[in-house]
């Protein structure tokens, strides 16, 4: 599970779409780990529009990290910074939570992540 | 923004972090890229089909819960899912995964058509032949069944590997580095592979030269139930669900599939749904036009993998055709279907079907084998404010080429009663659609149809929103 994706989910839980406290899904016991991905400059600067920096932020920090900027960089910034463009590239695409659980905001409901896969499948009572 | 943000500061102790994680998880980082064990499923099921092919170690699929009683049509309907095709894949999903991995050409164009940094999800990924087609597009994949989803995040792990091979010519390192991180690329100045996938696509780049190579493949997976997803609504840029929701047995759930499927994507974002057809006349299954809709197809489980067969060598398939031809026509007969229903009136053609299609006789059989066949039953129509848990399932892109798999090679599984010789034979639920069936649930869905066609044996739709709105990010 990639911090990238983490900026995508929420709770699967109908009722929790609606709500603010859904997203981003909060790290809970994160075993994180670092894979070695070969750097894709054109995906990360056209990706970087899509990401929900406030909630990169949050995600980064329930992470550990240090905190990120209020504003994410522009495009501008990416493809004139190396070093930016790397360290961005760590967290969102390398870094990735292996074991630990990811649990809503709202309802509460928490999805356990093993083997760096999560597992969004509901007991039926909450489906 | 000139002082934009990620103060190298705070960046350089954020790596430092990662790097103290990458110490401490060590042993986890590896344990990602090994075949990985699957995680539990929700159905309790076949996990003794871990990774890799021990296709055999798995015998019958174990039909646990839900008691046929009758209740809910909704509630029937999910058991009737999970018995006939979610506690199916994940019992064969190692010999299943095996006979994937060619992507179908429709599918592949829609793929390549998106731009670079898109973000794109494919519901009902299952071994994941559909991640890394397009390099430039960061896809996240799910699927219900945890079994598949382990294969698929194997080859998550595969297509991330840093590449080894060098050999840009330092010309072409040099131009390379104008856009960016230079030591990557020197270290993997990776040679565009082509095993089966066309990059076609010239994407718009952003950087320069950097478009001309493929570099890194984003992608990630998870398991998830299609009509209760995950993901974000209105966030991704497009989605893909490929042989998927003809799994799933009510036209109700259907439909809801589709709708949620559309929820995920931006407004002007696309959706690609691919399903079976009930036209199939070039095929020598035998079902078309006018035939049962409502279908149990089996899956034969050889007992020993029919041959390593990898994704990097993807077969021709009118090879495989040929070849097997014999085989798959025996292999292929239906069984029982569900039976119909008279309650809803609605929907007429998943009504019904108590006979079998096939060119050949019923097998008798297999049914008997499988416990799962034994359960459900009068799922097959509608109602059910299409929801509930259960469905979305595989992946199975081309649900030709598994029955074809089942055939294998070494297969020479005879036919008609089952049981021959020892290998499992299990019962997977098909609802085949009818000409025109897909773009009247897209409407239903509340989508309007961009495009559609027929792709052998397969009807495809690619869906947006009704009201078009484009705004957001594009």
């Amino acid at each position: 599970m990639k911090v990238m994706t983490l900026n995508f989910l929420t709770c699967a839980v109908k009722n929790c779409k609606s709500s603010n406290d859904s997203f981003p899904l909060h790290p809970k016991e994160a075993e994180l780990a670092k894979d070695d991905i070969e750097i894709n400059p054109q995906l990360l600067i056209n990706v970087l529009p899509r990401i929900d920096w406030a909630a990169l932020r949050t995600t980064s920090t329930e992470l550990g990290f240090p905190t990120l900027p209020e504003q994410p960089p522009s495009p501008e910034d990416l493809q004139s910074d190396e070093a930016l463009l790397k360290e961005l590239h760590e967290l969102l695409m390398e870094t990735q939570m292996m074991e630990g659980k990811l649990v809503c905001g709202h309802c509460g409901h928490e999805y356990a992540v093993k083997n760096g896969v999560a597992n969004f499948l509901l007991p039926s009572h909450l489906v | 923004m000139g002082s934009h943000s990620l103060p190298s500061a705070s960046a350089a102790d954020a790596v430092a972090k990662l790097a103290a994680a990458e110490a401490l998880k060590s042993t986890a980082a590896s344990a990602a890229s090994a075949p990985g064990s699957s995680t539990e499923t929700a159905s309790g099921t076949a996990q003794g089909a871990s990774a890799a092919g021990d296709a055999g170690a798995v015998t019958v699929v174990p039909s646990s819960d839900t008691p046929a009683v009758a209740v809910d049509p909704e509630v029937e309907a999910e058991a009737y899912e999970r018995a006939n095709v979610h506690n199916v894949y994940e019992a064969i999903a190692p010999h299943f995964s095996a006979t994937r991995y060619k992507p179908w050409p429709a599918v592949a164009q829609f793929l390549h058509a998106q731009q670079p940094g898109y973000v794109g999800l494919d519901v009902g990924c299952g071994n994941g032949k559909y991640l890394g087609v397009n390099k430039n597009t960061f896809m996240v994949g799910s699927d219900r069944s945890a079994n598949l989803v382990s294969h698929a995040n194997e080859r998550v792990m595969e297509l991330q590997k840093p590449q080894q091979q060098q050999l840009l010519p330092e010309a072409e390192v040099a131009r390379a580095q104008t856009g960016g991180s230079k030591k990557e690329k020197k270290q993997k100045g990776e040679v565009p592979q082509a095993d089966g996938e066309r990059e076609s696509e010239a994407p718009n780049a952003v950087i320069g030269k950097e478009t001309v190579r493929e570099v890194a493949v984003a992608n990630d997976v998870l398991v998830a139930d299609g009509l209760s997803l995950p993901f974000r609504e209105g966030r991704a840029d497009f989605a893909i669900c490929i042989a998927v929701i003809h799994h799933m047995s009510t036209r109700a759930r259907r439909q809801e599939a589709i709708r949620q499927l559309l929820k995920c994507v931006r407004p002007g974002g696309q959706v690609m749904v691919y399903v079976w057809a009930l036209e199939q006349g070039e095929s020598r299954r035998g079902w078309d036009e006018g035939g049962e809709q409502d279908l149990l197809v089996p899956w034969v489980l050889k007992s020993q993998q029919p041959k390593p067969k990898k994704e990097k060598q993807p077969k021709p398939r009118k090879q495989k055709q040929k070849r097997q031809q014999q085989q798959m026509q025996e292999q292929e007969q239906v069984n029982t279907p569900m039976q119909q229903q008279d309650q809803s009136s609605s929907e007429p053609q998943e009504a019904i079907a108590a006979e079998s299609v096939g060119e050949k006789e019923a097998t008798p059989t297999s049914s008997s084998t499988l416990s799962s066949s034994s359960i459900p039953k009068d799922t097959s129509t509608a109602i059910g404010g299409g929801t509930g848990a259960g469905v979305t399932e595989p992946a199975s892109a081309d649900a030709d080429a598994a029955a074809a798999a089942a055939a294998g090679p070494d297969a020479k599984t005879d036919t008609g009663g089952v049981a021959a010789n020892a290998d499992p034979v299990f019962q997977r639920y098909y609802h085949l659609y009818r000409k025109g069936e897909l773009e009247e649930d897209v409407l239903a869905a509340r989508g309007a149809v961009v495009m559609s066609g027929y792709e052998r044996d397969n009807w495809w739709v690619v869906a947006t929103h009704a009201t078009n709105d484009d705004s957001v990010q594009t």
